[in-house]
């Protein structure tokens, strides 16, 4: 998914960080003035159910996001074993 | 029939903020104030006007944004009248669309912030929709009667977080529980709200503790209204007196420019400082004649077109909102830009082209409706009757098109499964999810291909959770929605290559295929025109026939191509559809009796399963 974060500032360390962990890609971010920051990654949908709620939480409640379908990419093996066992 | 209200007395704005920060509240008290209500409905209580949805009224919040139209003589000249279409608007995010096309449409806003919470997230981001559609606004400072609210530090956050234009126009007199008035900077005198709901303005000298502080204030306050104003500026250098009038209209350039945000205070809840944010509204705020004229297409020749705010110019009106009633049908709300509409007449839908009539005008006041014959320019409004018209559309003269810049809309973000939970409710839910759709662009409806489950689309949980709920209650329809989940694909990485013998020869008449095929990931940067004969592909397979000498007679081939895709569809390693598989079907061998398409496809389906299942390992 192409994921757009709006985060101040000061969350930007954690909020990246947070998206690294989630197999997100940073594509990069860019100033939106009054201290606002706005970054661009790439990351699986799967990763991405209930993320507006953790993003309240890790940022006052002043995050927001938008994210809409970019492309497949291949899921990593672990995943994949993850996904064969719940669909039996 | 004339216009009853001149133009230059209108003023359309809307009520943004951030969630709970006092948007309907304060709407409340305009009501009451210019005397649409005569007892103040309390959100919590679940009593607004304002918020007349059942689903409102339960949760306290705002989720459709309402009109209304009320009249308000100012406090300090109480012969003058001016009309106000007042729109009151959502503060959650996942309704954000209501927003959106609420500002649109409106002349001006008036921002409310919680004065203990200052500037919050959402105040940031209707800001930003606001600076989209370059909406002049002003500020009121809320709740300053509630604990731990400081003016200051609200206003600080203001010029910290939205815009550095932000300057104070009032002071307040005391707050948290001592809150008692607002010192007026640009008179210089102290108002107190006395009286049964805070009627009465009294305006009395600023208080001994509070003069220094005013007069202090008082001098950023002109400096900055006269940055905009070089006569002005001149005489405020030279030292001189500027009367009260000179500031006043060049404070109203200044916010309508969008250069000066004046910020007022107050609290809506303790009926303190409403009346001169109205005031403000009628001073500051533009008519439909101080803004810009309107702008669109000609469908004709596709050239800028300009439609002038008079009654005299061809209609033109934007639909921004529909929204089905009860009693009477589909409602389509509407703003004239310019000209009038008159009830029974006909209009172009410029944006499809249709021609519609419209039946009845309806000016609304929240969820009462009080029919009139006439709508001219600069008004809102309601119609009865339109069928084919949807939100953005443009309504017309039919004799002058126009097509007007339409409304954009964020596109959904979380999907749900949804089902329902008879038989009966089946064909309820699709038209509950219809005319649902129709009235909320940011939701969206579909059909799943692979499972012919309806999948739901919205803006937040919140969003789909209201909306499911209404489907509940309006239309009837009982339905169970599902965890979001994802539609996963499958494909292959690398080349593979099987053989499969389908055989059932043990007597009377038998079953005989045998194929030999060779599987790699497909390409997709092809020339599709260059394609040799033998290759058939579609958007997530291609299927090549390199059959040579007839080893497999012709008529067979389909099936084989049959049985890939059967099987691609159904998908091999975790149950999901397979895409971008190129197959080729080489070799093989085929008996003249026994032989049919069925064994074919099966053959097929076995070698591909086989072969894709030798490159999972």
């Amino acid at each position: 998914m192409k994921v757009e974060v709006v985060v101040p500032d000061k969350f930007l360390g954690d909020i990246t960080g947070n998206l690294s962990s989630k197999r997100g890609q940073i594509e990069g971010t860019h100033e939106r003035g009054n201290n606002i920051v706005a970054i661009d990654a790439q990351v699986p949908l799967s990763e991405m159910f209930g993320y507006t709620t953790a993003l309240r939480s890790m940022t006052e409640g002043r995050g927001n996001i938008t994210m809409e379908f970019d492309h497949y990419a291949i899921v990593p093996q672990n995943v994949a074993e993850d996904i064969k066992k719940s669909r039996g | 029939m004339s216009r009853d209200y001149p133009l230059d007395k209108v003023r359309n704005f809307g009520i943004i903020a951030h969630i709970d920060a006092g948007k309907t509240t304060t709407s409340e008290r305009v009501l009451f104030y210019t005397g649409v209500s005569h007892k103040i409905g309390e959100v919590h209580e679940g009593e607004a006007v304002m918020d007349w949805m059942e689903q409102e009224r339960e949760r306290g919040i705002t989720i459709t944004s309402a009109a209304t139209t009320c009249f308000w003589s100012p406090t300090y000249n109480k012969d003058d009248k001016f009309r106000f279409n007042i729109i009151d608007t959502p503060g959650h995010v996942d309704f954000t669309a209501e927003v959106e096309r609420s500002l649109k449409v409106l002349d001006g806003g008036v921002v409310v912030f919680d004065g203990v919470a200052g500037v919050e997230p959402q105040s940031e981001t209707v800001w930003r929709q606001a600076d989209k559609y370059k909406v002049p606004r002003i500020c009121f400072i809320n709740k300053l009667d509630r604990t731990g609210a400081s003016f200051e530090r609200s206003y600080q956050s203001i010029l910290d977080r939205l815009t550095k234009d932000a300057v104070r126009a009032q002071l307040p007199i005391g707050e948290e529980e001592n809150l008692v008035g607002v010192v007026d900077l640009m008179k210089m005198k102290a108002y107190y709200f006395e009286g049964n709901m805070g009627t009465d303005v009294i305006e009395k000298e600023i208080p001994e503790e509070l003069k220094a502080d005013a007069e202090k204030y008082r001098a950023e306050f002109i400096e900055k209204i006269v940055e905009n104003d070089d006569v002005l500026m001149e005489k405020f250098f030279a030292g001189e007196e500027i009367a009260v009038e000179d500031l006043k209209k060049a404070l109203r350039v200044g916010v309508i420019a969008n250069k000066v945000v004046p910020v007022f205070t107050g609290s809506a809840l303790k009926n303190t400082g409403v009346q001169l944010v109205l005031d403000a509204v009628v001073d500051y705020l533009p008519s439909p004649i101080d803004i810009p004229p309107i702008t669109g297409i000609d469908p004709k020749t596709g050239e800028e077109a300009i439609r002038e705010t008079t009654d005299e110019a061809p209609f033109a009106a934007l639909a921004f909102k529909l929204q089905t009633d009860p009693f009477v049908g589909q409602l389509t709300f509407f703003r004239v830009y310019s000209g009038k509409l008159e009830a029974g007449s006909y209009v172009l839908n410029a944006t499809t082209g249709d021609k519609e009539r419209v039946g009845r005008i309806l000016r609304m006041h929240s969820n009462d409706r009080e029919e009139v014959k006439v709508v001219y320019a600069g008004e809102i409004a309601a119609a009865v009757g339109l069928k084919k018209t949807i939100t953005s559309d443009t309504l017309c003269d039919p004799a002058h098109p126009i097509e007007l810049h339409k409304i954009e809309f964020a596109e959904p973000v979380i999907s749900l499964r949804i089902e329902p939970k008879t038989k009966a409710d089946q064909e309820k839910m699709g038209i509950a999810l219809r005319k649902l759709s129709e009235e909320d662009p940011t939701f969206k409806v579909k059909s799943d291909e692979e499972t012919l489950e309806t999948i739901i689309s919205g803006m937040g949980e919140l969003h789909l959770e209201v909306l499911v709920d209404r489907m509940k209650r309006e239309f009837n329809v009982e339905a169970n929605v599902g965890q979001p989940q994802v539609a996963y694909r499958e494909t292959i990485t690398g080349n593979s290559e099987a053989e499969y013998k389908y055989l059932k020869q043990s007597g009377g008449k038998g079953q005989y295929g045998h194929v030999k095929i060779r599987l790699k990931p497909m390409d997709h940067d092809v020339d599709l025109e260059k394609l040799p004969k033998n290759v058939k592909r579609d958007e997530t397979m291609e299927f090549i026939d390199s059959i040579k000498g007839g080893v497999i007679p012709s008529e067979y081939i389909p099936a084989c191509q049959k049985g890939v895709k059967e099987s691609m569809d159904r998908g091999i390693v975790a149950g999901y559809k397979m895409v971008d598989v190129s197959c080729e079907l080489y070799d093989g061998s085929y008996h003249d009796v026994d032989s049919s398409e069925i064994a074919f496809k099966l053959a097929t389906a076995y070698a591909f399963t086989e072969a894709v299942q030798k490159l999972s390992q």
